[in-house]
């Protein structure tokens, strides 16, 4: 069926795939990285230690203090109360509505990389938190007390975050690829999810507290928070600091649901990446295999979809199991679960990357119109020019191919080195005797090739 | 197993696996085709698809990108990225398309009422 519908949600410009020598080079840049690295390789490790040094209390309490993080949530609130009222009774055309370029570009793609550069820069502006402390706070007035709450089974760890991650994405890159039409999800059902999400995580909060909710269960502050181990910057008992980058992420990984967590980041981005590329025939086939057994064409779709989106997050689950069970053959590993849990982190760098890669260019492109005719017109009415910018407009001029793919394949590589980086550093202290370590990470190794040459493949096929 | 000989043998085997892959792709990326100097009709039939599928049309930078769509119905033929709208009188007819290819990438025409993609247009660098 040569007309099956694909979402191509917001951008009318999407990236003409990497070409097959930049291809080569890159993955050949993995290699020679891979090669040096293992060769070169440090005898201690160095990211296990915080080296945490608070900022000033005078600092501290500007930024974090208790008026900034009123004034943040008030601000999250805001906006998403705008994208919600804009889903619901702006424009059905996805590109002219503020609710999806707002929800699923800017801060989905806007936050993991902010994170990873300042902190957990969504946790202030996070609006279920701030509505939940601000009733909590009510409740307090009223009650003459703090509400009490149940004690979260800490078995369940952050598997709600890592199921509520796909259905976001399932949402997203499956059910906006249904109904037979040449754009993504529309503005409305994007509305009503966020509506029906808001209210789950409300009830969540008030059973299980806000602060725990979201440290466990909170999809996007668990997902966001995750990139914001990567870098310098924390919050430790009210006070700002600085820190040894990447050091936090290797304590991020000791809760379940971790593992789950990153790995749906990455097969998430995967699936999106290979839905118009590497998985078109297959998915196609599949598609009209159902469709020519009577399901209906957006029956068959979401089925098709849904099947091969669960498949790309097992087979990415498959890849990192099978380096794990790699690496408990080796003299002296430590328990299977704790090698799972231990090397979870090593992946972050690769989901950034992933992301970076894929929806760069969607990023500067759509952040224009985020900037100009959607801030000023965000229900695209038409009528409506709050800032003077209504008429303005992308330029898909601003990035050349060239551009895009030499970021491509550089945050690729850059993530793969990091990825190397943190794994060899956390074999160090598994392994006592380092080329026991060392003799690990040829495990490990083979996992980051894996994910870095599979991105690169993606992008190679991509829109091909 | 020898520290050496175990870097060499995942090198080799990751190097066999790239050149497989670029080879299984052909080893380009499809730069010799351009339908640059064409004028292809794309037909759309009266469900609003368009005969024979999407349409798949590939240009240089610089190139003129020139074809033709033929509608039986009224509609709006829109030409995303490119952002140029063509409207279909009633009783339907043909609008076409000529314009020279400065944006890079991949973008797609689709008739507006019936929000279905009939071009897939390629502008290559």
């Amino acid at each position: 069926m040569s007309w099956l519908p694909f979402a191509h949600a917001l951008l009318a410009r999407q990236d003409l795939p990497i070409p097959a020598w930049l291809f080569a080079w890159g993955a050949s840049i993995v290699l020679i990285v891979s090669f040096f690295a293992l060769s070169v390789a440090w005898r201690q490790p160095r990211f296990e230690e915080e080296n945490w040094r608070p900022f000033g209390a005078r600092l501290s309490a500007v930024v974090v203090g208790w008026p900034a993080q009123v004034l943040c949530g008030l601000v999250g609130v805001f906006l998403f109360g705008v994208a919600i009222y804009a889903g619901l009774h702006g424009t059905a055309a996805p590109d002219r509505n503020f609710a999806l370029t707002f929800l699923f570009v800017t801060a989905w793609l806007g936050f993991p990389v902010f994170s990873a550069l300042l902190g957990d820069v969504f946790r202030p502006f996070n609006p279920w938190r701030a509505a939940g402390r601000a009733a909590g706070a009510g409740f307090r007035v009223v009650a003459g007390q703090a509400p009490a709450h149940l004690s979260y089974p800490e078995a369940l760890g952050r598997w709600p975050a890592a199921v509520g991650l796909l259905a976001f994405v399932w949402l997203e890159v499956v059910y906006g690829a249904s109904g037979g039409v040449a754009v993504g999800l529309s503005p409305h059902p994007a509305a009503v999810a966020a509506l029906i999400y808001s209210g789950y995580t409300l009830a969540m909060m008030a059973l299980f507290g806000v602060e725990k909710w979201c440290q466990r269960g909170e999809t996007f502050s668990v997902y966001f928070g995750m990139f914001s181990q990567l870098g310098w910057f924390g919050v430790r008992e009210g006070r700002l600091g600085r820190r040894r980058p990447f050091s936090a992420a290797t304590r991020w990984a000791t809760v379940p649901g971790s593992v789950a967590v990153v790995i749906a980041s990455i097969a998430s981005t995967s699936f999106d990446g290979a839905q118009d590329g590497a998985f078109k025939s297959a998915i196609e086939s599949t598609f009209e295999w159902l469709a020519e057994r009577g399901a209906s064409l957006t029956t068959s779709l979401r089925l098709t979809d849904t099947i091969f989106m669960l498949l790309t997050f097992a087979g990415v689950g498959l890849v990192y199991l099978l380096g794990v069970r790699g690496m408990r053959s080796v003299h002296g590993a430590p328990a299977l679960a704790k090698l799972r849990l231990g090397f979870a982190h090593t992946l972050i760098p690769i989901a950034l990357a992933y992301l970076v890669a894929h929806y760069f260019s969607l990023f500067v492109f759509q952040e224009q119109a985020q900037f100009t005719y959607l801030l000023s017109d965000p229900l695209g009415t038409a009528h409506t020019d709050l800032f003077g910018t209504a008429s303005g407009g992308i330029d898909f001029t601003i990035l050349s191919s060239n551009a895009i793919w030499y970021v491509q394949v550089a945050a690729l590589v850059t993530g793969h080195v990091l990825g190397l980086t943190l794994a060899h550093d956390r074999a160090l202290v598994y392994w006592r005797d380092y080329r026991d370590a060392s003799r690990s990470q040829y495990w490990m190794l083979a996992v980051m090739v894996a994910f870095t040459c599979f991105g690169l493949y993606l992008l190679s096929v991509a829109n091909r | 197993m020898n520290t050496r000989n175990a870097i060499v043998g995942v090198a080799l085997m990751a190097v066999a696996v790239v050149l497989l892959i670029v080879l299984s792709s052909g080893g380009s990326d499809e730069s010799g085709k351009s339908d640059a100097g064409k004028v292809p009709t794309i037909v759309v039939d009266k469900a609003g698809h368009p005969v024979g599928g999407i349409r798949e049309l590939v240009y240089r930078k610089g190139d003129r990108i020139h074809f033709r769509v033929e509608v039986p119905f009224e509609e709006e033929v829109h030409l995303h990225g490119y952002d140029v709208m063509k409207e279909v009188p009633k009783g339907g007819g043909t609008v076409t398309y000529d314009l020279p290819a400065e944006i890079e990438g991949v973008f797609e025409a689709e008739l507006e009422g019936h929000k279905e993609q009939i071009v897939e247009l390629k502008v290559e660098p």
